[in-house]
């Protein structure tokens, strides 16, 4: 919502500048998004009287002014039909320039010199006024720059205006706000309807309103004798001032009427009007209805239609019919004032997906009590700059009436809710100010709700009325309250902090990504039916991510293609789909890891060293440990976005997550070359294992004894079968098996590898003899022998 | 036997004495093995007294043998500790490259995001808040409805919303989980809920489909405005210095009422006016407001016994303010770049 400060010094007095008022009303809950000063693309054009107006020879349309422009007379060439001796226009004199970089020249035009030249609206950028030149007003002294007598003083006020406040999309609304901290009270403009005595609105106008609940009020003029054209100057100027074009005169003052008292109103060419009847009424089953801007709509039964006797003529509230719109030749009009029910209103603005200037008044709730005003206004100034004529009275079709809402202020909750007290007398005198009525009864503040605030309707409302004008700032903010502790404890969130402590430490970077995502990049993860965005924002973020893979892989993608080769990612963040498809869904919490490149980039005594997978795993194993999860296993998987060198993670038997390396289709969609190594584990399932609690071992009081073992297996056979067996075998005081040393080459015989096991004894009761291990040891080497046919290296 | 046992000692000590004051002012290792050829190989010195020992009276044997035992193993641990130190010496004279760059252990940094995140989390944990969260994928019933936005009403407009589909949606706001906590507990409540957020805006320089808040709700007997102010004031001293300042504007949330608006004053220029705040002084952060009674009765909580106060902020607009980021999408890109500067 834009207003000038000009506009704003019709209704109210006041003497502050744009920037002071901007700060007030920010203050007292106007948020002002900007001011901006009015300016016009042109230079070099002064206001002139046309003295003398002849006919050039040889030319049927063209004339030869005269042009006083205060100091001097000029010659113009004109060939606009409205000259006229007298008339106030605007004359870009030699050397001007005009709108879209046009400088203007003296010229010979069928050989008569032409000093200048007579601009229509349209040719200074004021408005589309094309076809004749624009009359000024003749108070305008002669001489005067143009340019500066239409910027001056016209800063505009932008203000975002929020959902509760449809009295601030008028301009008068906007000035009670103003009046209140400039300690004067509004004016509204007064004004005498010219009506013809002889012509009684009923004997013209019939209005009937099948759906009160929806179309609670109706009123209607009839106007006739009007004549469609321009208007005047400073109408022209004052709309362009706020972003609404300057169209015709008709056009111009329902706008500027609107603008004003923040009532939409609509204009009818009466002779469309069957019978001269409206009929309100809600939409029938499959009725369609062309509007203005030539959209045919399909309508649906709760969509309230304007009708005449026959055909619908408007969607009401909305947007008038291509069928009933003023044209160059109305003479007669139907005006309508109405209040729509705002849910109604909005209900069917949102679902035609059409929202204009009406629609956004009529949504949050017009002035009941203002219908008729505006209707009045407007009918005089279709007098006043059309040249009308009103019929006698006017069409004030109200079935249930609106009665204004009653509230009750009691100071102690106003102390209960701000707590600060404010004066009984203070309160009074702030609700008056901003026209509540007002009433004391026992300490009790009674208040009527003025018909422009539908917004305030319980007492918390009054509340914040009193404290915004009361001032904000002037509550002082209370640091020392007594806290009462939320001693609750959130385990999810010590948890989650845990989680990203050990997930640096070990040398993962966090990230954070976006939640939504391509379909075909989320659809290899999901193995639940993934959820899709009804109204996606374009079609790569049209899915809700199923796997927290795919957003770590974007970003793997971004740092590959800038240079960026070795690095460890990490995520927690929620995945989604479906349990029942458009019935239940899952959200998961999930964790992320992501490995390539490099274990130490940039690191010069091993730079080559890459990230595999057993990398990742023992990141996997580091990052269990330091969460206190115990029972940590890996199980063979199957997953189709890895290779053969993945795995699920266990715990307790129940599976947490995977790990492993992306293949090669995978690469593919990502338009990835790089070996890429992830894992994700299930947030919650992870909590559910974590211990919290940790209890104190004794360390070993006795020594422990070491041994090494190597021995000689075929490859494919898996080191955790040998730990397997190698615990099995190895009897109570075998504390501890680590695989020490792999390998395999040229010392070895082919298909075999060699593996060297550390193994740890100890007892808690005694010093072990090394015949109690070396008796261990025998039996392992057997057991392997045996079982596994794997033999001790020599 | 021509020499005695008294005369053969004397020439043991004059040989000890001799040899240390050789190896004394020997340098070098080329010296160093001459030394033990001299003394202690098979034709050495002291190998020549070995000799003598079996010509002696047996009785005198192992006084005498004692004796080159112990000048033998003198002269040989002297000498090896001499070349272990001549080793040592001859390391440091080979370059050793200490302007090496030390070999840093990998170590993670946290998000630009979650650190500012974190940190507003600690400053409220201090305080007594207690840390709720709520899911992002959030029934109209929670995101809007029982927080006094019913179907239609125009305050939902300024929500763009992500639908799944007409009861399912992606939370456009932290706000729902004013309306799980209280559902959940009784008062006293004190909490903040710092979560994920959607808006169906187009991506550009400040907005982005997917962004953070952190909601916070306190509801108790006695609670008011002032203490809404309060809190706001030290949470924003605690974030910015002693010298920050605090403004409330009033503004409009369907499910607070009164409701505000607070700024900050500017951290970069101190309220004077620069280009960070638009040359006002003053940074807009976020909404806050008195709990709307509406909201109670859906939680059925009695608003004539119970006041409360809500109030949110937006982590991504704080971290752009602190790290002076003048592009929200950098934050999820997650380039390396960008990340290690955290
Ligand atoms: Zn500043």
């Amino acid at each position: 919502m834009k207003v000038t400060l000009d506009w704003l010094k019709e209704y109210v007095n006041f003497k502050l500048s744009a920037e002071e008022v901007a700060e007030k009303i920010t203050l007292q809950g106007l948020e002002v998004d900007g001011i901006t000063y009015v300016h016009y693309d042109f230079n070099g054009v002064f206001v002139g009287t046309i003295t003398t107006v002849e006919a050039v020879a040889d030319s049927d349309h063209l004339s030869r002014c005269q042009v006083d422009v205060g100091n001097r007379t000029l010659q113009v060439v004109c060939g606009a039909p409205n000259v006229r001796s007298g008339l106030k226009v605007p004359v870009a004199v030699d050397g001007a320039l005009l709108p879209n970089n046009i400088r203007l020249k003296t010229s010979t035009i069928k050989g008569v010199a032409s000093e200048g030249m007579i601009c229509s609206a349209a040719e200074l950028g004021i408005s589309n006024q094309s076809d004749i030149v624009l009359e000024l007003d003749n108070q305008i002294p002669d001489g005067l720059n143009l340019k500066e007598y239409l910027e001056k003083g016209e800063a505009v006020i932008e203000i975002d205006v929020t959902a509760n406040r449809p009295d601030c999309l008028g301009v008068i609304g906007v000035a009670r706000e103003v009046a209140v901290f400039s300690g004067s009270r509004v004016k509204k403009p007064e004004f005498n309807v010219r009506e013809n005595s002889d012509q009684h609105v009923d004997e013209l106008i019939k209005v009937v309103i099948l759906n009160p609940e929806n179309c609670p009020r109706y009123t209607a003029r009839y106007i006739e004798n009007v004549t469609i054209g321009p208007s005047p100057l400073w109408l022209a100027k004052r709309l362009e001032a706020v972003g609404i074009r300057s169209i015709n005169n008709v056009v111009d003052i329902t706008n500027f009427v609107m603008m004003e008292t923040g009532q939409p109103l609509h204009a009818f060419d009466y002779d469309t009007i069957a019978d001269g009847t409206i009929v309100v009424r809600n939409a029938k089953p499959d009725e369609s209805f062309t509007t203005l801007d030539e959209v045919e709509r399909k309508l649906d039964e709760e969509s309230c239609m304007i009708c005449d006797a026959q055909k619908p003529v408007a969607l009401g509230g909305i947007m008038g019919g291509l069928n009933s719109e003023i044209t160059g030749s109305t003479t007669r009009i139907l005006l309508e004032s109405a209040y729509f029910n705002p849910d109604n209103i909005r209900r069917t603005s949102k679902k035609m997906g059409l929202s204009t200037d009406s629609s956004q008044r009529f949504e949050r709730g017009v002035d009941y009590d203002g219908v008729v005003y505006a209707l009045n206004r407007a009918t005089a100034l279709f007098c006043e700059l059309g040249g009308g004529v009103a019929a006698h009275g006017y069409v004030d079709n109200y079935p249930n009436k609106i009665e204004k809402t009653a509230i009750s202020l009691r100071p102690s909750r106003l102390k209960q809710v701000l707590g600060i007290p404010i004066d009984i007398g203070r309160i009074e005198d702030i609700l008056r100010s901003l026209e509540f009525d007002v009433n004391v009864v026992n300490d009790v503040i009674h208040v009527n709700v003025p018909s422009h605030r539908p917004d305030v309707s319980i007492e918390e409302d009054l509340i914040e009325e009193v404290a915004r004008i009361y001032g904000y700032n002037n509550i002082t903010g209370n640091i020392s309250a007594v806290i009462k502790l939320d001693s609750r404890k959130n385990s999810i969130e010590s948890f989650s902090q845990e989680v990203r402590d050990i997930s640096t430490g070990i040398g993962y970077l966090e990230i954070v990504t976006n939640t939504l995502i391509q379909k075909s990049e989320t659809r290899p993860f999901c193995v639940n039916e993934p959820i899709d965005i009804r109204n996606p924002l374009s079609e790569d973020l049209a899915s809700l991510r199923s796997s927290l893979i795919p957003s770590a892989l974007i970003v793997a993608r971004w740092n590959l293609n800038r240079q960026n080769r070795s690095f460890k990612l990490f995520e927690i963040g929620n995945t989604f789909h479906w349990l029942v498809k458009g019935q239940q869904h899952e959200e998961q919490t999930k964790i992320v890891y992501l490995g390539t490149g490099n274990i130490r980039e940039g690191i010069w005594a091993e730079p080559d060293k890459a990230i595999g997978f057993h990398d990742i795993k023992g990141d996997l194993e580091l990052f269990c440990d330091r969460l206190n999860v115990r029972n940590v296993d890996f199980q063979d998987s199957s997953y189709s976005f890895f290779d053969h060198r993945q795995l699920d993670l266990t715990v307790d038997g129940a599976r947490i997550g995977c790990l492993g390396s992306i293949n090669r289709n995978i690469q593919k969609l990502f338009e990835i070359k790089n070996e890429i190594f992830v894992a994700e584990l299930d947030f919650h399932e992870l909590l559910k294992h974590k211990e919290w609690e940790k209890t104190y071992n004794s360390i070993p009081k006795f020594p422990s004894i070491f041994r090494d073992l190597s021995f000689l297996v075929d490859v494919d056979v898996p080191s955790k079968r040998i730990i397997a067996e190698i615990w099995q075998a190895g009897g109570e005081y075998l504390r501890s098996v680590k695989l020490y040393d792999l390998f395999t080459g040229k010392q070895i015989e082919n298909n075999k590898k060699s593996l060297t096991f550390s193994l740890v004894y100890f007892s808690e009761e005694r010093t072990l003899t090394e015949e109690e291990v070396d008796s261990s040891i025998s039996q392992i080497i057997d057991s392997l022998k045996q079982k596994l046919n794997i033999n001790l290296r020599t | 036997m021509d020499q005695s046992l008294n005369d053969i000692i004397q020439q043991l000590q004059d040989i000890r004495t001799q040899f240390e004051k050789e190896i004394e002012a020997c340098s070098g290792a080329e010296v160093l093995e001459a030394l033990r050829i001299k003394y202690l190989s098979k034709k050495g010195i002291i190998s020549g007294y070995l000799a003598l020992l079996g010509k002696v009276a047996p009785e005198e044997r192992p006084l005498l043998g004692q004796q080159l035992n112990e000048l033998k193993s003198l002269a040989q641990n002297l000498i090896a500790e001499r070349v272990e130190g001549l080793q040592l010496s001859h390391r440091t004279h080979t370059f050793f490259d200490t302007s090496l760059p030390g070999i840093k252990p990998l170590y993670g940094r946290k998000h630009p995001l979650r650190v500012v995140q974190d940190e507003i989390k600690s400053i409220f944990t201090s305080m007594g808040f207690r840390i709720e969260m709520g899911p992002e994928l959030e029934s109209d019933y929670y995101n809007f409805e029982a927080l006094n936005i019913p179907v239609n009403h125009p305050a939902r407009d300024s929500h763009d919303t992500f639908y799944i589909t007409d009861n399912l949606l992606l939370r456009t706001h932290t706000s729902p989980v004013q309306v799980r906590t209280m559902e959940k507990f009784k008062p006293p409540i004190r909490i903040i809920a710092p979560g994920r957020c959607f808006r169906k805006d187009a991506i550009d320089a400040t907005h982005y489909p997917t962004f953070h808040q952190v909601e916070g709700l306190v509801v108790d007997e006695g609670i008011n405005f002032a203490d809404l102010k309060g809190i706001i004031l030290a949470f924003a001293k605690k974030l910015l210095g002693e010298d920050i300042k605090i403004r409330f504007r009033p503004s409009y949330f369907p499910f607070t009422e009164p409701s505000a608006e607070y700024d900050f004053s500017c951290f970069k220029c101190g309220g004077t006016g620069c280009r960070i705040c638009k040359g006002t002084g003053w940074i807009e952060i976020s909404g806050a407001g008195m709990v709307h009674p509406a909201v109670f009765k859906y939680v059925d909580y009695d608003s004539e016994k119970y006041t409360g106060y809500a109030f949110g902020m937006g982590i991504e607009r704080i971290a752009m303010l602190r790290y002076q980021i003048d592009d929200i999408r950098v934050f999820y890109e997650n380039d390396l770049r960008f990340l290690q500067q955290f």
